[in-house]
């Protein structure tokens, strides 16, 4: 009896562990990165990311840029926004499914996500801070002596623990509940206007935006005109490779309606901009991706049927979900 | 008590003294560099700094090798005890071998600790990778700033150095630096490759 008690007791810690959180769905490849962060750690990382403490004058948060309600991407600026009002170049990128990422940034300029975060923390016009200084103010405040326990076993808070947890939770950012997942998983069906676009999906834009993540994480030029006063070459700053001048890394389409303005210098507004460049605005050079260089021919009616299909790729459930939302408990205790 | 206190101390002087180690020593020619004096053709350095990892010592006759548990050292000309890399006072070698540098496996594991840690400011955070080489200093007037990096093709910056041991010092020759005609490298690229290569070619054991 003893022997059962222990064996059910062993299975219920088995299935409540953490590393149920962010399982890879079903449907998914295999991940670049594992799932096995505790769930003190994706709290920790949550708390760390919506915390502007990590910015040189506490104004700015990783969340500022990358905000929940729009899959971790930011709607109101077309680039990034920083301290004392400074202006990035490129757009936010949308935060989620990166556990099947292996360069981060437009450029692929980070090799791994723990280091991801070093960029924002220390560029002047992001949050402009350095490491150490948001090791002190991490082990000066109140609450994170506490997390950092939680999270690894002691009150220790150095760089490694601090990046791990970040990583824990934007890791734990799975994307994978919008209608097209409830379709494949056969428990939801197209309406006949989205299987029109799924066609239409799969002949024109599915060579990059590779199903079931949206992306094949390349780098590509998609006939976009160089911006004139940004100047930005892309890869090629980077690698200093010529092959790679101008090219960006192609964006997973899901959540596309939350996570407008589009591409890698926000200027984009609406799905049917983006589809009118590709049908006719792609600017010829000799960096144009060879999956552009014969024209996407689109009548009006199937951009619309094309658009139809892709909201069938936002997920709601993952816009609202309230364990990826801003730790109230944490950072601010005293508000209801 | 003053008694136990004097042979505490003894005992721990002479465990120091019988840890055995190989010392690096940033030198120009056959003169040792120390921070902010002149030294060659109107050299003097504000900033050496510089990663030595995936050490093995070996001796080629009895066929045996020693590898320190520490994968990485950071090296600061501004703290001699950071020169240092230990060995185990028992074993007579033949030959070292390690990377000027951090290998491309190590710059892509991601967070790291203790030497590797970003903290220490040898790692850039706008591409990711660590910087390997860190030499700042005048020539005349002119300021020069070198920081040695790069870990993927074609710009790999990191350089394995094989040397049979003669002494119990290797002295780290920095004379190159005066060959090149730029004086700031800040990124992986060519150059960088280029004067890593020469200053890892000019180690010697004395």
């Amino acid at each position: 009896m003893k022997i059962l008690a222990f064996l059910f007791l062993s299975l219920a810690c088995y299935f409540s562990s953490s590393e149920i959180i962010g399982l890879r769905p079903s449907h998914f490849p295999k991940p670049n990165y594992s799932f096995n962060s505790s769930a003190e750690s994706i709290l920790l990382g949550r708390a760390l990311f919506y915390d502007p403490l990590l910015s040189l004058d506490g104004t700015i948060s990783c969340a500022s840029c990358h905000s929940p309600y729009n899959a971790f991407a930011h709607t109101d600026h077309a680039v990034s926004h920083g301290i004392d009002d400074s202006i990035g170049t490129r757009n936010a990128p949308a935060l989620f499914n990166l556990a099947w990422q292996q360069k981060l940034m437009w450029d692929g300029a980070i090799n791994h996500i723990d280091v991801q975060a070093l960029a924002p923390i220390v560029h002047p016009g992001e949050m402009g801070e350095s490491l150490p200084n948001v090791l002190s103010k991490l082990q000066k405040s109140g609450i994170y002596p506490n997390l950092f326990r939680a999270a690894y076993g002691d009150t220790s808070i150095n760089s490694q623990r601090m990046l791990k947890a970040l990583s824990a939770f934007q890791l734990s950012l799975v994307s994978a509940n919008a209608k097209y997942d409830r379709v494949v998983q056969k428990i939801d069906s197209f309406t006949s206007q989205e299987k029109v676009g799924y066609l239409l999906f799969k002949s024109s834009c599915n060579s990059c935006h590779t199903e079931p993540l949206f992306t094949n994480h390349t780098f590509k030029n998609n006939g976009l005109k160089m911006d004139p006063e940004i100047k930005d070459v892309g890869r090629y700053a980077v690698t200093l490779q010529a092959a790679d001048s101008f090219l960006f890394k192609v964006p997973s389409l899901r959540n596309l309606s939350y996570t407008y303005p589009y591409m890698h210098d926000g200027r984009f507004q609406k799905i049917n901009e983006v589809l009118n460049h590709y049908t006719d605005g792609i600017h010829n050079t000799i960096h144009l991706s060879k999956k552009l260089q014969q024209r996407i021919k689109l009548s009006s009616t199937e951009k619309v049927d094309l658009t139809a299909f892709l909201l069938t790729l936002n997920d709601q459930e993952f816009i609202l979900s309230k364990t990826n939302k801003y730790p109230i408990k944490i950072l601010n205790p005293e508000q209801k | 008590m003053r008694l136990i206190a004097y042979i505490v101390t003894y005992l721990v002087v002479i465990s120091c003294m019988a840890q055995d180690s190989i010392t690096i020593i940033p030198s120009w020619g056959a003169d040792k560099i120390e921070l902010n004096k002149a030294c060659g053709d109107s050299f003097s350095f504000s900033k050496i700094r510089f990663y030595i990892s995936n050490v093995r010592f070996y001796n080629e006759e009895i066929n045996e090798d020693y590898l320190p548990k520490k994968q990485a050292y950071l090296m600061d000309i501004s703290n001699a005890q950071t020169l240092k890399i230990p060995t185990p006072d028992s074993f007579h070698f033949t030959h070292i071998k390690f990377t000027l540098g951090i290998d491309s496996t190590t710059n892509s594991q991601g967070a790291l600790s203790d030497d590797l840690d970003p903290i220490h400011g040898m790692y850039w955070t706008w591409q990711s990778g660590y910087i390997n080489t860190k030499i700042e200093g005048l020539h005349g007037d002119e300021k020069f700033t070198f920081h040695l990096g790069g870990y993927s093709y074609p710009y790999n910056a990191s350089q394995d150095v094989m040397l049979s041991l003669t002494g119990k010092t290797l002295a780290f020759q920095l004379q190159a630096i005066g060959t090149i005609d730029q004086w700031s490298i800040m990124r992986p690229c060519n150059e960088a490759v280029n004067l890593s290569k020469k200053i890892a070619q000019s180690f010697n054991s004395k």
